[in-house]
């Protein structure tokens, strides 16, 4: 295996063409911005490619072979061309995009946070008595008449 | 090294279980380990690579990650991909920590149900080693479960729920269906030295605050100060044997490629269902030419890896649904046991867990990849709005999903490397679809706008079982009712290759509680054990 480019070997005009092919990937929606607004193409590419600097070769492969100008069209021809490399593609464009702060801070989402629990607060199943009725309904386990075995040699015990 | 009195093979669960309790019991244990210890900082939950570094480094399959420690598995013949992780503790370093135990009814499949086999013991002669490794793994949850016989509560209280997972417990009682809070392997506050869960939603890819039961935080570190020597880097490629036919240790080879022989005067294998076959074909000999311990031909046969399907419900109301514990929150049982008015037998059991971050919103879980507009309305609506049940079935042994040796691939070290044939039977496929529509109501009557099913994802292989099963007659089982070797005196196989069923839950707790059962006869019968 051939070691990866480093993130450093993309120039700008590589770049540039990934960024518009990322505008397809994730376009602007609803207010959310769209890949190359959030620097897509620059400091998230190169963080993405930090975390998965295998995927490089084939990121390059594809955004090399997808037409320029892009199309949706031509993210089709991809996915069936060449579905190692679309699928570098997409995880970079996405994995730099969601995390992008301007994009968390939209989707509310700040990462996975350490949280305290309190295993002291009775918790509303309890509380309800939701348990109880589960209780009530008896128990749903299979029971096993001792006599009831027919491959089980358990007086070797 | 000096020879053993036992070699354990696998610092996992099962390995991880049988060191701590032979060093307790003053036995001098060696383990060989092909993976490393795992310095719990590594992991990356708490960083916002998470999601990426989760599809390459900490993916649970080896043939993505492809580390050092890892080997190559063939799955050209498979409608599923085995995952495993290689290292001290194994693959609870990635378990979901989902602790259930089987119901009365596993064992006894062939007796109520007429399929496969009856296990050669019970839930009952199993249920205190069930007790004491709920101890040993700090596991949280509530007794009382009405799924199965009375026993001993948890050691610990059960983990905080969602508030939407309370709502489908109300639905469920609204419909008469069984729920339980989930049982963990977990801890929910501060014990034996381990902290307590944050709920930070990534204890699949290592939990970085030790709260998790992997056997790196749980065993290892009491069996090593009982004096259990751990060697990691140490790939095991053949189980040696006198002229008796008695195993003598085994040959691994190192981190510098050099062969070396362990010798020992009992061989315990706890490779993982797909590890321990590969070693007992790899160890034939002129007097084992099918493989090692392999006069019944049952060696690699009847693999089982729990076809896992998921569904998955979208909610109006938003929560930071990539919270929580994974792990499951609540856990049903309701449509477990097998019923005549169905087109299968056997059922399955349902955890409900969080539905991760963003990148794996946008991506989906075993769906086609979506972009434009679409991929943004995807996260949209799944993002903070989502939980998922996660669906185990009972997965039926056959002869013909098997591990045997592949003529061509090989490991880093060289050593052949497993073939899988496995397909996913008629029956497994009736169960998760009936179970799926079944999770969907569920859902639905807790609110859920939508319900997104996957009655069966390829990437889910946890759970390798039955390729060494037990059983009382050596025409048709590997190991004993004690999970010895019924070819090799001194020979035992203690991990869940020895599965004669899967049930339809989670197998860590059996394994372990099997393991500890195995490890307590070897004990007691140390005096009448031969050895070389």
């Amino acid at each position: 295996m051939t070691d990866p480019p480093h993130p450093e070997e993309f120039d700008e005009a590589f770049r540039a063409r990934l960024a518009r092919i990322a505008d397809v990937l994730v376009p602007a929606y609803q207010g959310m911005p769209a890949a190359s607004s959030v620097g897509i193409a620059w400091d998230l590419l190169d963080k993405a490619l930090r975390a998965r600097p295998d995927l490089a070769p084939d990121c390059r492969r594809a955004v090399t072979a997808c037409t320029d100008p892009p199309s949706p069209e031509a993210l089709e021809q991809l996915v069936s061309e060449d579905p190692d490399g679309f699928g570098a593609l997409m995880v970079l464009v996405l994995g730099g995009y969601y995390i992008s702060a301007e994009v968390r801070k939209l989707l509310h989402y700040a990462g996975q946070e350490a949280l305290r629990i309190d295993i002291g607060e009775l918790p509303a199943y309890i509380e309800e008595g939701l348990l109880d009725e589960v209780i009530d309904r008896g128990p749903i386990y299979r029971t096993i008449p001792p006599d009831e075995t027919q491959n089980s040699q358990n007086s070797q015990n | 090294m000096s020879p053993a009195d036992v070699l354990i093979i696998g610092a996992g669960a099962s390995g991880a279980v049988a060191s701590r309790r032979l060093a307790e019991a003053g036995f001098d244990v060696v383990c060989l380990e092909q993976g490393e210890r795992t310095d719990p900082g590594a992991y990356r939950g708490a960083y916002d690579d998470w999601e990426l570094t989760g599809l390459k480094q900490w993916t649970w399959d080896p043939n993505v990650r492809r580390a050092r420690a890892d080997y190559p598995v063939d799955v050209s013949e498979s409608d599923i991909d085995p995952l495993m992780f290689n290292g001290v503790g194994g693959s609870t370093v990635q378990f979901a920590a989902q602790w259930p135990r089987l119901a009365p009814s596993d064992f006894r499949v062939r007796t109520l149900d007429g399929v496969a086999d009856d296990w050669p013991l019970t839930y009952e002669e199993l249920q205190p080693f069930y007790e004491r490794s709920d101890v040993d793994f700090g596991v949280s949850g509530i007794g009382g479960d009405p799924a199965y016989p009375p026993g001993a509560e948890p050691p610990l209280p059960p983990l905080p729920l969602p508030e939407v997972a309370t709502d489908i417990a109300r639905a469920h009682n609204r419909l008469g269906w069984h729920w339980w809070p989930g049982t963990n392997a977990i801890a929910s506050r501060r014990y034996r030295g381990r902290r307590p869960c944050v709920q930070r939603g990534t204890c699949a890819w290592g939990c970085g605050e030790g709260a998790k039961g992997s056997t790196d935080q749980t065993h290892w570190p009491d069996a090593e100060r009982l004096g259990a020597r751990l060697v990691t880097g140490a790939r095991v490629r053949q189980i040696t044997l006198d002229a008796r036919g008695l195993a003598t240790g085994a040959i691994y080879v190192d981190r510098d490629g050099h062969a070396r022989h362990q010798p020992a005067s009992v061989v315990l294998v706890a490779a993982n269902g797909i590890g321990t076959p590969r070693l007992l074909l790899l160890s034939a000999s002129a007097g084992f030419p099918d493989g090692l311990a392999n006069r019944s031909g049952l060696v690699g046969k009847r693999l089982m890896m729990h076809p896992f399907g998921t569904v998955i419900g979208l909610f109006d109301r938003h929560w930071p649904s990539w919270q929580g514990h994974w792990g499951q929150s609540l856990q049903c049982m309701e449509f477990y046991e097998t019923d005549p008015g169905r087109n299968f037998v056997r059922g399955a059991k349902w955890g409900l867990q969080p539905t991760g971050g963003p990148l794996g919103a946008a991506l989906g879980f075993g769906g086609d990849p979506v972009w434009g507009t679409a991929l943004h309305e995807r996260v949209r609506t799944n993002l903070g709005h989502s939980i998922m049940w996660g669906i185990i079935g009972e997965d039926l042994p056959d002869d013909d999903n098997r591990v045997t040796l592949d003529g061509e691939l090989v490991d880093p070290d060289g050593i052949p490397a497993p073939r899988i044939q496995y397909r996913v039977s008629e029956n497994s496929r009736r169960l998760l679809k009936f179970q799926a529509a079944r999770a969907a109501e569920s859902l639905a009557e807790a609110g859920a706008y939508e319900t997104v099913a996957t009655p069966q994802v390829r990437g889910t292989g946890w759970h390798l079982l039955g390729t060494a099963r037990m059983g009382d007659d050596p025409d048709t089982s590997v190991v004993d009712r004690w999970c010895r070797s019924h070819d090799v005196e001194n020979l035992y196989v203690i991990d869940g290759s020895v599965f004669v069923t899967s049930g339809g839950v989670n197998p860590t707790a059996t394994i372990s509680a099997l393991a500890l059962r195995a490890t307590e006869r070897l004990i007691e019968t140390r005096r009448e054990q031969r050895v070389p």
